[in-house]
């Protein structure tokens, strides 16, 4: 009850800060704007895809139409032209429909770029996926990977969860410490240790103050993302919820550990941002974690964004489920907890 | 019946002793007054009694809850008005009331109706919505005062209330404390203004360096003077030469440097008057004003420690 008090003026003060609230929501949207905007080669969110179809069969020519309510396919008459445009980066992947895939004597093909990383994995499951519900199992289709180079990929499922957990980190982050450090200095911390109010009321206050807001930034940055960008997301909105949660408490974790030790706001807001750059850069909020060097991928895993983003991306991206997306949440939430405990630990419930 | 006790009540810091030893008992209702000067350890006890800093020895009782084993039953009964205004400036005078308020677990109507009370109490209820980043440092410091009393506590302590307040805003704020007290609010007052104390106080234990060194009331410590009498003179510059030619004439029982100038202690101001015009006179220095006062509770202080408040 005391929590919610506390909670409660901590919101009042957040909504009257119009500097603060200018960085919690609208910066980020102009960062997701700027970056989706510079990085993308289309407008549209459906994947391209190439096809070359040999065989004119009833079985083919509806195999196909149903793949293009998945995918937008330009269909190309020459294998040839089709895997060289693959291997230009130029289209992530080609279908070849053989003669005699009607009759069932011939697999499909799908010859994809494996240096697309998100896209290309994306393509071969909706592939691999609509063609196993075209034919159930013993799908008559292959697919092989070229190694070519990619050009362009889906910007709003990079940038939306991308600069969506860095904001979420930074406002949770700077938010918690800066308040916490601005209390200690002007009197107020002392006033609230002069109530009978204990340290978990307190802490759980400030818990419940940046979770809301986190929310708030988790429902504006997606729900721009999916109105304004037209971002797809394949996977369940709940998943996006729960995974959003647990980046929110790591961030406000975090800011509370910084707490204890930052002796100012500006010192707290530095100590914030000297984590979460170098853990936006590396851990691929910025840029696909796929273009970065092989050890330089290695030394992101050591990062909680890393796996924040893949759990986000296997959602938006991939489709894929709660069991599927346990071992990032699992590597996430541990994070989130220890920095949530360690600065509860730390935090010192005196003048 | 006492409701403030201290039982050897000492803190050290660094080796030195801020309060030492204090063993002192406020009964119920009274306005009771630390006087001391900067440093003497008054800041000091309040922490402690108020259950943020931690005794080194000896404990206390207020209220009947011992503030080492029983810190958050003593919170709950008192009130602490700190030296700097610890209110939040992006909240409204009103808002702040209610969220002390509520921490201190005063709800709903009975809450509002003590808040309205309050902000006329403190003069600022004209200004109960506006946020407090706009208020004076006299209304925030009023807002303070009403904020430690936003539980109806008990017991409350008011830190140096009136530091740094021009003299209309300390009448101000010593009318409201006073009201405070005819509400049945024991109060426990800490300030190195002689005369707040004077004022305000039923009784006042005077503090140097941690130790209480004389307790009564404020008419008795002063009666402690005797029958010395006090002229008060007023110079921009005091040799020290002037000093020691003022000990020297008969009747002159001890010489003060005070801010203003100085002050003479003597059984009978009349009769050293003229000769301590012509001794200030024969240094060269000239003479702003002089006057014969009654003994003060500074007079009081001077008298046991040498110096005065605000040495």
């Amino acid at each position: 009850m005391k929590s919610l008090t506390i909670a409660d003026k901590n919101l009042r003060l957040f909504f009257r800060d119009r500097m603060g609230l200018f960085w919690t929501f609208a910066f980020p949207l102009l960062l997701i704007m700027v970056f989706s905007l510079a990085f993308s080669g289309r407008g549209s969110v459906r994947i391209n895809i190439l096809a070359v179809q040999q065989d004119n069969g009833q079985l083919a020519n509806t195999y196909i139409s149903v793949l293009e309510n998945v995918f937008n396919i330009e269909k190309l008459e020459n294998v040839a032209e089709a895997e060289a445009r693959v291997l230009d980066g130029k289209d992530v992947g080609v279908l070849i429909v053989p003669s005699g895939f009607s009759a069932g004597a011939e697999n499909a093909r799908f010859i994809y770029d494996e240096t697309r990383g998100e896209l290309a994995t994306t393509a071969v499951q909706i592939v691999e996926g609509v063609t196993q519900q075209f034919f159930g199992m013993g799908a008559p289709i292959t697919t092989e990977s070229v190694r070519g180079g990619y050009k362009e990929w889906n910007a709003a499922q990079q940038y939306v969860p991308g600069m969506g957990i860095m904001m979420i980190l930074m406002v949770g982050g700077i938010g918690a410490s800066t308040r916490i450090v601005l209390e200690r200095k002007t009197g107020t911390f002392k006033r609230n240790l002069l109530t009978p109010i204990s340290k978990p009321s307190f802490l759980g206050g400030e818990l419940l103050s940046g979770f809301a807001i986190g929310c708030m930034q988790t429902m504006v940055f997606f729900g721009v993302g999916i109105l304004v960008f037209g971002m797809p997301v394949a996977g369940s909105y709940l998943l996006l919820a729960l995974i959003s949660a647990i980046v929110i408490v790591f961030g406000v974790g975090l800011g509370l550990l910084i707490s204890t030790f930052a002796r100012s706001p500006d010192a707290a807001s530095g100590a914030v941002q000297a984590f979460t750059f170098p853990a936006a850069a590396l851990g691929g909020l910025w840029f696909p974690i796929e273009i970065m060097p092989g050890f330089m991928q290695s030394v992101a895993r050591i990062f909680p964004t890393t796996h924040a983003m893949n759990a986000f991306q296997d959602v938006i991206v991939r489709g894929k489920g709660l069991l599927d997306i346990v071992p990032s949440l699992a590597v996430l939430a541990g994070f989130a907890l220890f920095f949530l405990i360690l600065g509860f630990l730390l935090f010192k419930w005196k003048e | 019946m006492s409701i403030v006790e201290t039982r050897s009540l000492s803190k050290m810091f660094d080796g030195r002793k801020a309060v030492n030893n204090m063993n002192l008992t406020i009964e119920e209702g009274e306005l009771f007054g630390l006087l001391g000067p900067n440093g003497a350890g008054k800041s000091t006890t309040v922490a402690m009694l108020s259950t943020i800093l931690p005794p080194t020895e000896g404990t206390a009782i207020v209220g009947g809850y011992d503030i080492k084993k029983q810190p958050k039953e003593v919170r709950q009964i008192i009130g602490v008005v700190t030296q700097e205004a610890g209110v939040y400036d992006d909240l409204t005078a009103a808002e702040n009331l209610a969220y002390f308020g509520k921490l201190q677990g005063v709800e709903g109507k009975k809450l509002r109706k003590w808040i309205d009370e309050l902000l006329v109490m403190v003069q600022i209820k004209d200004r109960a919505n506006d946020r407090v980043k706009t208020f004076s440092g006299g209304m925030k410091r009023r807002l303070n005062l009403a904020v430690g009393l936003v539980h109806m506590p008990k017991v409350l302590f008011l830190d140096e209330p009136t530091t740094g307040f021009d003299p209309q805003a300390r009448l101000a704020v010593w009318e409201i404390i006073k009201r405070f007290q005819s509400k049945g609010v024991t109060i426990l007052l800490t300030t190195h203004y002689m005369d707040e104390a004077d004022y305000l106080c039923d009784r006042v234990a005077v503090m140097d360096n941690g130790k209480i060194i004389a307790l009564d009331k404020p008419d008795a410590l002063k009666h402690s003077m005797g029958k010395l009498e006090t002229i008060e003179l007023k110079a921009v510059k005091v040799p020290r030469k002037l000093m020691v030619e003022l000990k020297k004439l008969r009747g002159v029982k001890k010489v003060v440097r005070s801010p203003e100038g100085l002050r003479l202690f003597t059984p009978s101001a009349d009769s050293v008057l003229s000769q301590v015009v012509r001794a200030v006179t024969d240094v060269g220095v000239s003479i702003d004003s002089l006057h014969i006062a009654q003994p003060t509770l500074e007079d009081v202080f001077i008298k046991l420690t040498g110096k005065t408040l605000r040495d």
